[in-house]
C-alpha cells in the first residue's frame, strides 16, 4: 500500500470540525431536552387507564423503535414539508426528528423504571395513609427517576451518535464537515479517524457515568 | 365483650383467582382495645392475607370489618370493590416483613413523609417527634442514614417507628422478624415488648412462638379459612381444644 498518512491537514482545518461539533452538540442537547421531557409524558400515557391514550402512545413508541432512525430523518426532511407544507430550518428539523426518536426510547426507559417500583412500596404507602398524589410524587417518581438515569444517559449517547445521520440531509454537523473535508482533501482515512476520535472522546466519559449511576443505584435502591 | 369490642370482623369471605383459592370462608374475629392478638397458623392459612384485608390492601369478597362499632370495610356490590372508610383506615398501621422503607429517603425522611405530606404537620414539628422516637428506640445516630446503610434489625425498627409516627390506634405486624438473621430478631422483639407495655393494641402475625408467649393477651389459630380456636396464651398452649390446634402446636414447638 502506497498511502502515506498525514494528519496535519486535520489540525489545519480543525476549526471547521469544531464548528461542526458545536452543531452536533446543539442537536444533541436540544433533542435530549425534548426526549427527557416529552418522553416522561409519553411514559405516563403508555400506562394510562384510558385505552385510546395508551394505544396512541404505544403506536408512537413502536413506530420510532421499529423503523431505522435514518429513514425517520429522511422522512422528516423530505416528506413533512411536502405533506404538511411546513418549512423549518434544517437544525430545527434535525432536532425534531432526533428528539421524537429519543422521546420514544426514553418513554420506554421511564415506563420500565416506574413499573419496576416494588408493589410492596405501594402497599406501604397505603398503610401510611399516603394518597395517590403523594405516593406518586414522593415515593414512585423519585425512585423511578433514579432507576431510569443510567438508561437515559445511554439513550443520550445513542442520540449523540445518531446526530451523524442528519449530515445526509445537509445539516452542517460534525459528520457533514467531515464529509466535506474528506472530499476537499482526498483524505478520508485521516478525516474519519479524527472525527471518530472526537465522537469517542465525548461519548466515553459520559458512558462512564452510566456505570457510576448503575453502581450507585444498586447500592442505594437495592436495599 | 361486645360492648368493648374495638375491631370486629364478621363473616369475612376472601378468595383469589375468581374463587379458585378460598382463603377465608366466613371468618369472625373480635378484638378489644386491651388486646394484643397474636395470630398463628400454617403457611398459606391466610394469616398475612387477614392483615392485608384489614389494612385495605386486599379487597374482601363478602362480610364486614368494623372498628368501634362503625363499618370500616365492607364488600361492595361488584367483586373487587370495597367500601372503605378512609378516615378509619388512617388510624390503622401496618409493618411488613420486608421493611419497605423508601430507599431514596433518609431514616428521618421516611418517618416524616406521611405526617408532613398527608397530615399537614409542620416539618420542624414532625422532625422533632421523629428524633424523639428514634432516640427512644436507640436509633438516634441513624437519623441521617439511608435504609441501605442499616442492618435488617435496624430497618425493621425504623419501619415500626415510621408506623408509630402516625399514632395508630391499631398496629399490625406481618411476620416482622421472619426476614431477619436470628441475632437481629431480639432487638425487634424488645421494641415490640416496649410497645406492648404501653398498651398499644397490636395484631401480630408470626411463626415465632416467642411473641405468642411474651406479648400476647390472646392467641388465635387461623387455618382452613377461619379462626379455628383462640384463647388466653397459657390456656391456649397448655390445653388446646381441637386436635388440629394441638398438632400444630406440637409441631411448631418441636421445630423450635
Amino acid at each position: 500500500m502506497d498511502y502515506h498518512l498525514n494528519f496535519f491537514f486535520a489540525l489545519h482545518d480543525f476549526d471547521k470540525l469544531l464548528e461542526g461539533l458545536v452543531v452536533t452538540l446543539k442537536l444533541t442537547v436540544l433533542a435530549n431536552a425534548m426526549g427527557l421531557s416529552l418522553g416522561f409524558g409519553v411514559a405516563l400515557l403508555l400506562m394510562s387507564p384510558v385505552r385510546i391514550l395508551r394505544w396512541t402512545a404505544t403506536a408512537f413508541v413502536e413506530f420510532f423503535r421499529c423503523t431505522p432512525a435514518l429513514i425517520q430523518i429522511v422522512w422528516f426532511f423530505y416528506c413533512v414539508p411536502m405533506l404538511f407544507d411546513v418549512f423549518l430550518d434544517a437544525i430545527t428539523m434535525g432536532v425534531l426528528a432526533l428528539g421524537l426518536n429519543l422521546t420514544a426510547f426514553n418513554a420506554e426507559a421511564y415506563r420500565a423504571a416506574i413499573q419496576a417500583i416494588p408493589r410492596a412500596h405501594l402497599d406501604a404507602s397505603v398503610a401510611l395513609g399516603l394518597g395517590w398524589r403523594v405516593r406518586t410524587w414522593y415515593v414512585v417518581f423519585p425512585q423511578a427517576l433514579r432507576m431510569a438515569v443510567p438508561v437515559l444517559i445511554t439513550n443520550a449517547i445513542g442520540c449523540f451518535q445518531q446526530t451523524a445521520l442528519v449530515a445526509l440531509v445537509a445539516v452542517n454537523d460534525l459528520m457533514y464537515q467531515a464529509k466535506t473535508l474528506s472530499t476537499q482533501t482526498y483524505r478520508p482515512i485521516e478525516t474519519f479517524t479524527v472525527v471518530a476520535l472526537i465522537y469517542l472522546a465525548i461519548s466515553f466519559p459520559v458512558s462512564q457515568l452510566v456505570t457510576y449511576f448503575e453502581r450507585r443505584n444498586s447500592r442505594q435502591l437495592g436495599g | 365483650m361486645s360492648d368493648q369490642s374495638f375491631l370486629r370482623i364478621k363473616g369475612l369471605h376472601k378468595s383469589f383467582g375468581l374463587g379458585a383459592v378460598r382463603v377465608f370462608t366466613g371468618l369472625d374475629l373480635d378484638m378489644s382495645r386491651q388486646d394484643r392478638l397474636v395470630i398463628i397458623g400454617p403457611s398459606g392459612g391466610g394469616k398475612s392475607t387477614l392483615l392485608r384485608c384489614i389494612m385495605g390492601l386486599d379487597p374482601i369478597d363478602a362480610g364486614e370489618i368494623q372498628i368501634d362499632g362503625k363499618p370500616y370495610i365492607s364488600a361492595g356490590e361488584r367483586r373487587q370493590t370495597n367500601r372503605i372508610d378512609r378516615a378509619i383506615q388512617r388510624q390503622v398501621g401496618m409493618v411488613f416483613q420486608h421493611y419497605t422503607l423508601f430507599p431514596h429517603l433518609t431514616v428521618i425522611g421516611n418517618l416524616i413523609l406521611a405526617p408532613v405530606t398527608s397530615r399537614g404537620e409542620a416539618k420542624a414539628g414532625a422532625t422533632q417527634r421523629a428524633t424523639a422516637l428514634l432516640e427512644r428506640f436507640g436509633l438516634a445516630d441513624k437519623a441521617r442514614s439511608y435504609p441501605a446503610q442499616l442492618s435488617g434489625g435496624q430497618k425493621q425498627r425504623v419501619a415500626i417507628a415510621r408506623a408509630l409516627m402516625l399514632e395508630p390506634r391499631l398496629l399490625m405486624f406481618d411476620e416482622v422478624t421472619s426476614a431477619l438473621d436470628p441475632e437481629l430478631v431480639v432487638e425487634v422483639e424488645h421494641m415490640m415488648v416496649e410497645l406492648a407495655g404501653q398498651g398499644m393494641p397490636m395484631m401480630v402475625v408470626t411463626h415465632d412462638m416467642w411473641f405468642a408467649k411474651n406479648i400476647a393477651t390472646r392467641v388465635a389459630f387461623c387455618a382452613a379459612g377461619v379462626i379455628l380456636e383462640q384463647g388466653e396464651p397459657r390456656e391456649f398452649f397448655s390445653n388446646p381444644k381441637l386436635s388440629r390446634t394441638r398438632d400444630f402446636i406440637v409441631n411448631v414447638l418441636r421445630a423450635a
